[in-house]
């Protein structure tokens, strides 16, 4: 590989992701209006930026269900017909008429990404379920927690022991406060040496590039 | 006049002293002095998902996040589910596994997609690759788990990995994984997250795990150095910690 092209393939994008990167971060602990600016210009490009992806995005789920009804894949090409008479109805209106955007908006899409979110109240309780087997120290004590945060919870209970509201708070604020901030130290130190090891070219990943990770 | 150009000083000192730590382990690692250095059982995981899908001639499933974005504070959780899958894509193609790898955001598609190309044409076989191992499914949370849940169940997928920023689609996604009996690895920083993951997943990437897999993946013995010396840091804080703990129940600051 030349050295034009290893330029253009490698380290090109390299540099131009560790240039903004510094400018993203300075003003976090540079106080200046010209890198204030510059910064938030950038971020309006990567918005800008993601909008075009939409477009590739849009053209991708295309390729795919036009795919899937070429080829009459069993089980899949009626939901793909579906997909792209929703998708392009949806489109267009949105473009030549609004009215009718805002009713599949709000009687189509809300109803629906409701539901799926509804779904979510079974798979806790089936999740909840499995995880309460008691077979170690560990479980036991997950499992004693769950129930005396179960309780509490619950206000015919909560008031015939009133003696679980301070033993609620305490769980709360000293062993799960404590861990869930430990956990939070522990990522943001994973996530310096991650920037880090983008900033010296370790990790292309991000880059597109394949070969070592 | 220093003070007046400068803010969130401390922040600014923990990174610079992380980097510095992390320049000397690497330049200890050339030089041959390996620092001790835990294991991530979540390595050999990926390689059993990838054998087992080999094995039974299934799919494999990898999602990097159904939330956030890369302009978003969410975003190096993404990236470092690009890094993982960067590596599952590579074992797959080398072993003709076929893949696929689902997005919510259309700019991680864009980077998924060019990413995957680039491996097969690195492991010499790009008539392999085609357009839709890597799927935009919809920048919407919820449509997007929900189309995930489909392919789940309709494309006889036997590993599902789902490394990087998720919200509440994560049980969603997980519990279609455990209801096929798909080899399954979670993880995220998204600490409130984590639980769901732990009950439908066979193996877990808690919190930074998800930040060092890239690294441990490489098996770069620089990399994995800086690994060595963010132990270290962690270990500093928790002597801090208990310290201040000590001498704050004490009266003494």
């Amino acid at each position: 590989m030349s050295y034009a092209e290893r330029f253009l393939r490698r380290d090109g994008p390299l540099l131009v992701m560790i240039v903004v990167a510094i400018i993203s971060m300075l003003p976090f602990f540079v106080i200046s209006p010209v890198l204030d600016a510059v910064s938030t210009t950038i971020q309006k490009w990567a918005v800008a930026l993601v909008g075009v992806t939409f477009i590739i995005g849009i053209i991708n789920l295309t390729q795919v269900h036009l795919t899937t009804l070429r080829r009459r894949i069993r089980g899949q090409w009626p939901f793909s017909i579906v997909l792209i008479i929703l998708l392009y109805t949806t489109l267009i209106a949105g473009f030549v008429y609004k009215p009718i955007y805002n009713q599949i908006f709000q009687y189509v899409y809300t109803p629906i990404n409701g539901a799926v979110y509804a779904m979510l109240a079974f798979f806790i309780f089936s999740a909840t379920y499995r995880a309460l087997g008691i077979k170690s120290v560990g479980s036991f004590l997950f499992t004693l927690l769950v129930f005396i945060f179960s309780m509490r919870n619950c206000p015919f209970i909560a008031a015939l022991i009133p003696q679980l509201e301070p033993v609620y708070y305490w769980v709360l604020k000293i062993p799960v406060a404590g861990a869930n901030r430990g956990m939070i130290v522990a990522a943001s130190i994973g996530l310096i040496l991650y920037a880090f090891r983008m900033f010296i070219g370790k990790e292309r990943a991000q880059l597109g590039m394949a070969g070592e990770v | 006049m220093v003070h007046n150009l400068f803010q969130n000083e401390a922040a600014l000192f923990i990174i610079i002293a992380i980097m510095v730590l992390s320049s000397i382990s690497y330049m200890l690692a050339k030089r041959g002095k390996k620092l001790a250095l835990r294991r991530l059982k979540a390595v050999d995981f990926l390689d059993e998902c990838v054998g087992r899908a080999a094995e039974m001639g299934g799919k494999i499933h990898v999602t990097t996040g159904g939330y956030g974005s890369l302009y978003s504070e969410y975003a190096p959780q993404i990236l470092a589910g690009i890094s993982a899958m960067n590596y599952v894509v590579s074992k797959a193609a080398a072993l003709d596994v076929p893949i696929i790898v689902t997005t919510c955001q259309p700019e991680v598609y864009s980077l998924c997609d060019a990413l995957v190309s680039s491996i097969y044409k690195v492991k010499g076989k790009p008539e392999n690759y085609k357009p839709e191992m890597v799927r935009f499914l919809s920048g919407s949370q919820f449509a997007y788990s929900s189309a995930v849940l489909g392919i789940l169940h309709r494309e006889k997928v036997v590993s599902n990995i789902i490394i990087g920023m998720f919200a509440a689609e994560s049980l969603l996604i997980g519990w279609a994984g455990k209801l096929i009996g798909a080899l399954q690895i979670g993880g995220t920083a998204n600490t409130a997250q984590l639980p769901f993951f732990a009950v439908t997943c066979d193996e877990l990437l808690i919190g930074e795990d998800i930040y060092a897999l890239g690294a441990f993946l490489s098996g770069d013995v620089l990399q994995q150095s800086g690994i060595a010396s963010e132990d270290l840091v962690k270990l500093a804080l928790i002597a801090i910690i208990i310290v201040s703990s000590i001498l704050k129940s004490l009266g003494v600051i």
